[in-house]
């Protein structure tokens, strides 16, 4: 009778949300998959949608198509350096940055709030003013003006110009993205067992020591959870670089979900910009369990 | 000085710099909202350096309508946190304290989802929402948001009921108490620390939202501020005061949200990435 009561009592509790993921996740996850093997054009019924087999993946990654060929793997490239780049910035900063706020004496809990402004406040608003910072005319510019090195300054502002345009990006992507890493080493350090640096130091282990034996083991994991964490930031970027550039100057700052958004929304190729998220869901995947490997064999 | 006292003059002058790095953009947003048009590109202050302009603030607040904004964003923001803390506590009371068949395939089942990035399943949720005619609606926006922030909450409040002594579980039982009036009563409540570090993750979230609102709103009438930001972009010459004044009015609320609740803030980002 219990258990009966038990069962009913569960059902009805858990019963919201599953009928939400039914709906929003589940159904729209099949719908996505179906969508990838079928042509389905915006405004089009989808019951005259007719089986296209592999075809709208060839369109982007086989040359089906030949621009969109083209502009899925710059994109996919970028997406790639931007991973990379962020995971090489993102990662020693924040370390380094974890180290420096557990070993200064004063204001360690006000600088650890400021640190986390940037990604509190990542939005539409601040990449405006990102935006006004590379301008032309903008704080960067006149920065280096103030400093003597005229020769540096990006005439066209430096979302502009071809060769700094995703730079650019990545160093404000970067600036938002170390605060969630830097409080994964903030914790990971306080983790550590002070007691076992006592009985080390009193060993007479050497600060390298104490580095790879003590501190390292704790920050190993963390350490592979900020890899992926960025690499999946990385992948899926697209709210900065809509507001800031759009993809361009010429898609030198073009990645893969702004290029759905414009395939799907501005030019209405549905299931082709539907086959490129799958596709970069599966990439994203297998890069993450690369990285888990790549940081867990080092035992 | 010893060499330790000089270590700490270099250790706060590093954070420092770091510290200014992390405020300037938001120092810039206040500033050129206060400047008039032209000021902002043309002078190397950051501040005024004649009037301050805080009718900027008037203007796009009334006659740009951002009161409208505002409140759209308030009610989409609202919404989603009530509707996440209510429907997986639910789940995970289920989850964490009753036995059916069936509740380890639905929390796992769960967790699966999160691996399935937005973009994947942007462009058949928007088909979706089409036939069910909850496009270009507040709610059209909200389960979506709802149901992305499931797995957290889900993960959040099962780890939290679980902490929870199973004694008060079975003297509430004894006492003739159903599982729902349980959950009401005694597991609910009890978990406000982690209603508030979900609260505030969603706060952010939603409050910040962009590619859905972009997607599933048209009718002005119905924008959130990130997309009423856009709308002052869209003329021939930007504006960079009333850009700004509309930045700012968008950043101000989710500064202040952060402040208060920081520390559940900082456990939100601990649990989130020890769950992945």
């Amino acid at each position: 009778m219990n258990k009966k009561r038990d069962w009913i009592a569960g059902y009805i509790m858990v019963a919201p949300a599953i009928i939400l993921f039914l709906v929003v996740g589940l159904f729209t996850l099949l719908f996505s998959l179906w969508m990838s093997f079928h042509h389905v054009q915006a405004g089009s019924l989808i019951s005259s949608a007719k089986f296209a087999g592999l075809a709208n993946f060839k369109e982007f990654l086989l040359g089906g198509d030949t621009v969109m060929t083209r502009m899925f793997w710059n994109s996919l490239r970028n997406n790639l350096t931007i991973a990379v780049s962020m995971v090489l910035v993102v990662v020693p900063v924040s370390l380094v940055l974890a180290v420096l706020l557990q070993n200064v004496k004063w204001f360690s809990k006000g600088f650890r709030t400021i640190y986390l402004i940037p990604m509190v406040t990542s939005s539409v608003a601040v990449y405006y003013v990102w935006q006004g910072i590379y301008d032309p005319a903008g704080s960067l510019n006149s920065l280096l003006s103030a400093i003597g090195l005229e020769s540096l300054i990006a005439r066209n502002g430096w979302l502009g110009e071809l060769n700094r345009s995703l730079p650019s990006i990545i160093v404000q992507t970067c600036w938002g993205a170390i605060p969630a890493t830097l409080i994964l080493y903030v914790a990971g350090l306080q983790s550590v067992d002070m007691q076992l640096y006592e009985s080390a130091e009193m060993d007479g282990a050497t600060a390298i020591h104490k580095l790879l034996h003590i501190t390292w083991p704790v920050l190993r994991p963390i350490t592979a959870i900020a890899v992926i964490l960025t690499i999946n930031g990385a992948m899926q970027i697209f709210d900065n670089i809509w507001v800031m550039t759009k993809g361009g100057p010429a898609g030198s700052t073009q990645v893969v979900n702004v290029l759905v958004y414009q395939e799907a929304f501005v030019r209405g190729s549905l299931s082709v910009a539907n086959a490129m998220g799958w596709t970069v869901f599966l990439i994203t995947f297998v890069l993450s369990l690369i990285s888990l490997r790549a940081l867990r064999s080092k035992t | 000085m010893s060499v330790r006292s000089i270590s700490q003059v270099a250790i706060i002058a590093v954070l420092t710099l770091w510290a200014v790095f992390c405020l300037y953009p938001l120092v810039w947003m206040i500033g050129a909202s206060l400047k008039t048009s032209q000021e902002v590109m043309q002078t190397y202050s950051l501040f005024p350096t004649g009037v301050w302009h805080w009718e900027t603030f008037v203007d796009v607040w009334q006659r740009l309508n951002f009161f409208k904004y505002f409140l759209n964003s308030l009610n989409v923001t609202l919404l989603t946190i009530v509707g996440v803390n209510l429907i997986y506590s639910l789940t995970a009371f289920a989850v964490a304290k009753l036995d059916f068949p069936g509740k380890n395939f639905i929390f796992y089942g769960f967790l699966a989802m999160m691996f399935v990035p937005g973009i994947t399943i942007l462009i058949p949720l928007y088909l979706t929402e089409y036939y069910l005619g909850i496009l270009n609606t507040h709610l059209g926006l909200i389960l979506p948001i709802i149901n992305g922030a499931g797995p957290f909450a889900l993960f959040l409040f099962r780890n939290y009921f679980q902490s929870i002594p199973h004694e008060i579980y079975e003297s509430a039982k004894l006492e003739g108490s159903g599982p729902i009036r349980t959950w009401l009563r005694i597991y609910f409540p009890l978990s406000l620390p982690a209603i508030a570090t979900i609260t505030i993750m969603n706060f952010l979230g939603s409050w910040n939202s962009l590619v859905l609102p972009m997607v599933m709103l048209t009718d002005q009438d119905l924008f959130t501020l990130p997309l009423a930001v856009m709308l002052l972009d869209t003329g021939a010459f930007r504006q960079w005061n009333v850009l700004m004044a509309g930045s700012l009015i968008s950043v101000v609320p989710v500064i202040l949200v952060f402040f208060f609740m920081q520390k559940y803030y900082i456990q939100g980002l601990s649990s989130g990435a020890i769950k992945s």
